[in-house]
């Protein structure tokens, strides 16, 4: 069963088993809870992250917010996706629109870099990258930094990057099979085998799951959640090489298959359609790296990966309708880490991007794009107390204009429980193939939608040909559409009064600009509009985000979290000053007041999690219990105005309760029962992705060989 | 006596001489009132018959509904090609009677703000129907709504106001409050039935640009 603390869906269900590439709209926010504690100390961050500096060795601690989830607290509380992990975690969200997706600092999805072992997972579907796709098998951590990352990573890193690290085994032989079942006929089986000799190891990672239909809404032909099945699979293997050189290898694949019935309005009489989805994902990539000496390390890296979805809708009569979409990604890079003198850790790196795109709706039937990027960041140690941090990227794609992303962040740490930190960051998104080069019509409605890279041929063809009735508005035909681009700072401290509590808080403030978004440019004479992309929408977010994390006493643990967020659109707030919105009150319009707008859709102002971790008095059981508490967030505009600020517009806010009981029975077996939404809190009209009570129970077998 | 008479009589004149300045009605007191817009509801404007079986999609009958403000009444269809109708509504679309929808001098502008608001019509800036298109736009956005696609829904986009010239030159302002029948708080496209217009107008009769009495 799906796990989703979700919010504004779209309300056809169905659209998440047809993985079609279609236009519109952004997407929307659900939230998270909590970040679990040890129970035995406080984690500190210090040691274990390494996505903020891009796996380069770190100096000092981390300049930056960030969030480590170990394997430890991800067996406690039972978690098998990586979507589950930000479904309880304070902070974060996750949004149910073509799969799981994760909203960070109220950015939706599309702005969020999701690395496995540092390496992009590439196959967004609508901006989405489905969470749900990577299993946590296997998985020793993930690691989450917040804030925009493109001066490391590149495109996409904007409201944050995680990081998937997979466990480095240190035992001769280490094997672990865990089988679980869940309610609605959901079941999860996995393994993960390890070897290690030396320097070396190896570990295979393999995990099947299925799961029933579940339906919240009867009336309507087509479950709520539809039944799907997959298999993932990842090699990954590390060997010392003669003459000091390391080669990492890692392989992985994956494929889910999706049955659901279509919301399509037919003939009456008809009979309804079913839809079948299927998804493969594959990747490898090969690493070589070197200690020169004199604190040189040298490291080539080789990615690449395809990502691959084919839908088929069928009717009763034989009628199918398929559509593919296809991505590949390759990617070479060389990195160079030099230590200078006792302070400085220079990082610099070059790579060149192969991409390309197979699908319908994409003009001429596919595009590949070839890109190259060069980075550098240099980590200066400027005293025992201070950290400074600065990096910067410049990427060169091949047709949407070139980009630089500098960061810089500082650390202070004027005594020993106290750091405060600070972080400038500028992120950027590459428009989509889908914003470059779709080409897709739909007669009945009357529009057409091209790609921005397209448009301006293909309506000088429909002009030589006599079809153009007129052109809309100011749009530039002849512009490159740009990236989006964002610049954030936050600003935080953690200070640790005592051994066993830590407190959290960071400030942020994103601003992102030339979001691209839809218009339309021409009629044509046959009283089609045409539409197609432009950087047109300004965004802004910004909060605070409180944490604390608690050991209470040896055996329990507590952490809490709290999130404000205010996100607007700014061109919406330009309109309200200026006069143009209004809204209807009891027939009688008024203009909109800037208080009265309620920001952007699906987004909770405010959002709270609590997270216990006990350890019961009854030997080797441990429970843990973890609560959610969402504010209310809009979902769409029904009252004509298109910008939220009615109280009809909005979904209720909620809390969800999950509770988990872990029984180690022996040394190598463990068993798991649990509960999701012991509430049952459901909300089938305004939140149809989200499923009422749900129970899970679990075996794990850990053989260990030394 | 004699003062109380002559207290009564001075009462009585001054009654009556401001009984009689009051019902002059042009007195500097009395402020200029907006005319009273006139609601109509549940006016049809080619309802859903059916299902087209090729497309899937639902039709109507594909007939306007004509209706005259003057009149404040359906014009039959019989006299669509005549000046007696001032606007033909069918779905989403608003014709008005001039250019190529009919003989009359109807002209039509889309004007943003406050229904109440407007107390005269614009000089100028208004279109006629033309091939090249109508003088009130069609499209979600580009005239008096917004179609909501997740929802299915039509909303009429608050603070514009349809502002037009009738059959016979005389200056309206229409604005629409529903699309749906019985005008419904919160209409839901699968519940509530669409293509009935519910708006209010309001019509200056003398031929002149007010909306004040």
């Amino acid at each position: 069963m799906r796990k989703a603390n979700v919010a504004a869906t779209p309300s056809h269900p169905a659209s998440r088993g047809v993985w079609i590439v279609v236009a519109l709209l952004a997407s929307s926010g659900a939230r998270a809870q909590d970040l679990p504690t040890d129970t035995a100390a406080v984690r500190h961050l210090d040691e274990v992250l390494v996505t903020a500096t891009r796996g380069a060795r770190s100096l000092g601690g981390p300049a930056i917010p960030a969030d480590v989830i170990t394997d430890e607290d991800i067996e406690a509380r039972g978690l098998v996706r990586l979507g589950d992990v930000f479904a309880e975690l304070g902070g974060y969200s996750t949004v149910q629109a073509f799969g799981t997706g994760l909203q960070i600092q109220g950015l939706g999805p599309e702005y969020t870099l999701v690395l496995v072992d540092g390496e992009p997972v590439i196959g967004r579907l609508n901006g989405t990258l489905d969470l749900d796709r990577l299993g946590l098998a296997g998985v020793e951590r993930v690691e989450v930094v917040r804030g925009p990352f493109s001066s490391l990573y590149g495109s996409d890193a904007l409201a944050g990057v995680v990081n998937l690290i997979s466990r480095a085994p240190a035992e001769p032989l280490r094997a672990v099979g865990a089988v679980r079942v869940e309610s609605h006929g959901t079941t999860d089986a996995s393994s993960d085998v390890t070897a290690a000799t030396g320097s070396s190891h190896v570990g295979l990672t393999l995990r099947h799951y299925r799961s029933g239909a579940y339906d919240l809404d009867p009336v309507t032909p087509e479950p709520t959640f539809p039944a799907y099945a997959g298999a993932e699979a990842a090699l990954r293997l590390e060997v010392r090489l003669p003459a000091g050189v390391q080669l990492r290898a890692r392989g992985r694949a994956g494929l889910e298959d999706q049955r659901d019935g279509a919301d399509v309005s037919l003939p009456l009489g008809s009979a309804p359609l079913t839809g079948q989805g299927l998804r493969t994902d594959a990747s490898l990539s090969v690493a070589l790296d070197r200690a020169m000496g004199r604190g040189v390390r040298v490291g080539t890296r080789f990615y690449s990966s395809r990502f691959r979805t084919e839908t088929a809708l069928s009717s009763g009569a034989g009628d199918t309708l398929v559509s593919r979409f296809e991505q590949w990604y390759h990617k070479g890079e060389a990195q160079v880490e030099r230590v200078l003198g006792t302070a400085h850790l220079v990082t610099a790196g070059a790579g060149v991007v192969l991409e390309s795109v197979a699908a319908d709706r994409i003009g001429g039937g596919g595009r590949d794009t070839r890109g190259g990027f060069v980075f550098a960041q240099e980590q200066w140690r400027a005293s025992e107390r201070v950290d400074v941090t600065v990096s910067a990227r410049l990427d060169a794609p091949g047709d949407y204009g070139a980009r630089v992303s500098p960061a810089a962040s500082v650390v202070v740490r004027p005594m020993p429980a106290l750091s405060v930190r600070g972080s400038l960051g500028s992120g950027f998104k590459a428009p989509t193939f889908q914003q470059r080069y779709l080409d897709f019509t739909n007669a009945p409605a009357g529009y057409t939608v091209i790609g921005a890279s397209d448009v301006a041929e293909v309506l000088a063809r429909y002009e030589a040909e006599g079809l153009v009735e007129r052109y809309e508005n100011t749009v530039d035909l002849a512009a490159t559409l740009r990236p989006e681009a964002s610049r954030a700072i936050n600003v935080g401290a953690e200070i640790t009064p005592a051994r066993e509590l830590a407190l959290r808080g960071n400030a942020f403030h994103n601003h992102v600009a030339d979001l691209i978004d839809i218009v339309p440019v021409a009629t044509l004479t046959n009283g089609r509009q045409v539409y197609t992309y432009v950087n047109i929408e300004r965004v802004r977010t910004r909060g605070l985000e409180l944490g604390a994390d608690w050991t209470a006493a040896s055996w329990l643990g507590v952490g809490i979290r709290y999130q404000y967020l205010d996100a607007v659109d700014l061109g919406v707030l330009d309109d309200i000053d200026a006069g143009r919105v209004f809204r209807r009150v009891d027939g009688a319009d008024r203009r909109l007041r800037r208080g009265e707008y309620g920001g952007l859709f699906g987004r909770s102002r405010h959002s709270a999690s609590i997270d216990v971790r006990a350890r019961l008095p009854i030997e080797r059981l441990q429970a843990s219990l973890r609560g959610a508490f969402r504010s209310r967030y809009g979902d769409f505009d029904r009252n004509g105005n298109l910008v939220l600020d009615e109280a009809s517009e909005y979904v209720r806010g909620y809390v969800l309760l999950n509770g988990t009981l872990s029984y180690a029975a022996t040394g190598w077996l463990a068993l798991q029962a649990g509960v999701e939404n012991v509430l049952d809190y459901t909300d089938p009209q305004r939140a149809p992705a989200l499923p009422g009570r749900r129970w899970f129970a679990g075996v794990r077998v850990t053989r260990v060989f030394l | 006596m004699y003062r109380l008479t002559r207290l009564t009589a001075s009462v009585l004149l001054f009654g009556v001489a401001g009984a009689l300045s009051a019902c002059d009605g042009s007195g500097p007191d009395v402020d200029p009132q907006p005319i009273d817009a006139q609601r109509v509801s549940d006016l049809a404007a080619d309802p859903i018959v059916g299902i087209d079986s090729t497309t899937g999609q639902p039709v109507g009958t594909g007939r306007f509904t004509f209706y005259s403000l003057r009149e404040n009444a359906v014009v039959p269809s019989s006299d669509s090609a005549t000046a007696s109708w001032d606007i033909a509504l069918r779905g989403t679309t608003i014709l008005v009677n001039g250019g190529t929808s009919g003989p009359g001098a109807g002209a039509a502008q889309v004007w943003t703000g406050v229904f109440d608001d407007l107390l005269e019509a614009p000089a100028d800036g208004y279109a006629v129907d033309a091939a090249a298109g109508n003088a009130i736009p069609i499209g979600s956005g580009n005239g008096w709504y917004n179609y909501n696609p997740p929802l299915n829904l039509i909303t009429p986009i608050p603070g514009r106001v349809i502002v037009l010239r009738t059959a016979d030159g005389r200056y309206a302002k229409i604005s629409v409050l529903s699309y749906y029948r019985g005008a419904p708080a919160a209409p839901d496209a699968t519940t509530h039935e669409a293509r009935y217009y519910t708006f209010d107008f309001v019509l200056q009769e003398d031929g002149t640009r007010s909306f004040v009495d």
